[in-house]
């Protein structure tokens, strides 16, 4: 109960029934509950707990702005780890390694061709790291490069940064940079890391490890087309 | 429990070395759907009781709760949010804003309410027609009367459903017949349950009131009769 008169403001006693001012009856002023309106209570909760609706639909708009970031995070961090299917088949023929901040330059090696097959020694490829022949049918000559990978792959593909028309590359850290445009890639999976012709890597051709020696398929070598 | 309760108000002003109590203890119960006229002579209080009742003035010190929320303790955010909830203001001057339209001054209120536009036009269209101004809803204020512009500032404090409306001498600028006219709207406003206290020192209002509170140098003096209904 106030310890005033709520109609005209007069000082009571805690117990008091009547106003002694005025003699308004004190408690037929009833309680809050009986007073406020089902209205009322809806604005009260506004004034008390803020806006929760537009709170709420604050936090819907900020969990669907992370959910955006989120998902173009994850996207461009698809991209360059796209796998090339040829190198994720490729043979493993070496413990893991790194290369050396140093360039390691492309070695000539011989090559023969027989049965259907391209062939080079896996002695020369562990030896060098990095190889460069030329594959000679009939009517053109195509260069083809081999080199270890830092997983201890065999990477063989066409010697050739399309886009610039180079056919010498080296190995620098973990990159492989075309020697003339200074694009690179990366050596494990030659996704492109900088410069203009980061879209067309040397184009990867499989191989496999027979014995000693290295086998690329004729035919794939051969059939093969400048992508652009 | 009242709907407005007031206890022990205390304002102080300071000037010139001098400390002022504008409102020197004041406690007083409004309850829903009362018409309480606040009276006294220039310098009683009055308007700075007002503004302490909306929220606008701190007390020195003394309580205030309106529907049982301690209106002083809540932080400037809430205390925002319970203008907008529960408080209309209506001024001596209209303060409308002179180059938007009735309806567009009617729905100032609104702006970041997430009603939409045409929801909120329906709304300050059946407010202006409770004033009785529907028919000039796209006038400037320069255009209207001035008893016609304190029925859209009338309109324009009603547009958040406030169930407090507080108006400060709002028929000051008015002759008596458009006094007269603003304050049977305030009166039939309070007949369909709008709690509304008014400061005023025009005795032609008083009738219109269920209730007058007398403040002298900042306190309650004697007024707790209820006006002639």
């Amino acid at each position: 109960m106030a310890n005033f008169c709520t109609w005209c403001g007069t000082a009571l006693e805690k117990e008091a029934r009547f106003c002694t001012q005025c003699g308004k009856e004190i408690s037929e002023h009833g309680s809050a509950e009986s007073v406020r309106s089902a209205a009322f209570s809806d604005k009260r909760q506004k004034v008390l707990e803020g806006d929760k609706n537009s709170r709420d639909k604050n936090i819907i708009y900020i969990g669907l702005a992370l959910f955006a970031l989120l998902g173009f995070m994850l996207f461009l961090d698809s991209l360059p780890s796209m796998v090339n299917p040829v190198v994720e088949r490729q043979p493993v023929i070496s413990e893991p390694f790194d290369y050396p901040a140093t360039p390691v330059r492309m070695r000539s090696a011989p090559v023969e061709t027989r049965d259907g097959k391209i062939i080079f020694k896996l002695a020369d490829l562990k030896k060098n790291k990095f190889l460069r022949f030329d594959y000679s049918s009939g009517t053109s000559t195509l260069p083809l490069l081999a080199y270890i990978s830092e997983e201890g792959k065999v990477i063989t593909a066409v010697s050739v940064c399309e886009p610039c028309n180079s056919t010498s590359f080296h190995i620098k850290g973990e990159q492989l940079v075309c020697n003339s445009c200074g694009t690179t890639w990366e050596v494990n999976s030659l996704n492109g890391v900088s410069g203009s012709c980061q879209k067309f890597p040397p184009d990867a051709v499989p191989s496999v490890v027979v014995g000693d020696e290295v086998h690329i398929d004729e035919q794939a070598v051969a059939s093969w087309r400048r992508r652009i | 429990m009242s709907l407005i309760q007031v206890m022990n108000l205390v304002k102080t002003y300071h000037g010139g070395g001098e400390t002022v109590r504008a409102v020197d203890g004041v406690s007083l119960g409004i309850d829903i759907g009362e018409f309480v006229a606040i009276t006294g002579t220039s310098g009683s209080g009055k308007s700075t009781l007002l503004t302490m009742l909306g929220g606008l003035n701190e007390p020195a010190s003394g309580r205030i709760s309106v529907d049982e929320i301690d209106i002083y303790r809540l932080s400037a955010e809430q205390r925002a949010d319970f203008r907008k909830e529960y408080i209309g203001f209506v001024f001596q001057a209209f303060h409308l804003l002179p180059y938007l339209n009735v309806l567009e001054n009617v729905m100032i209120p609104l702006a970041i309410s997430r009603l939409s536009a045409a929801a909120k036009k329906e709304k300050a269209m059946l407010l202006l027609e409770k004033v009785g101004l529907h028919d000039k809803a796209l006038r400037l204020p320069n255009e209207l009367s001035g008893g016609e512009q304190e029925r859209v500032a009338i309109a324009r404090a009603l547009v958040n459903d406030p169930p407090i409306i507080l108006a400060d001498e709002p028929t000051g600028n008015l002759d008596s017949a458009t006094s007269g006219m603003v304050m049977e709207l305030f009166s039939r406003l309070n007949k369909e349950g709008q709690t509304v206290v008014m400061v005023t020192h025009d005795e032609q209002n008083l009738s219109y009131a269920t209730r007058q509170i007398n403040l002298k140098d900042g306190r309650l003096s004697g007024g707790c009769q209820a006006a002639a209904v």
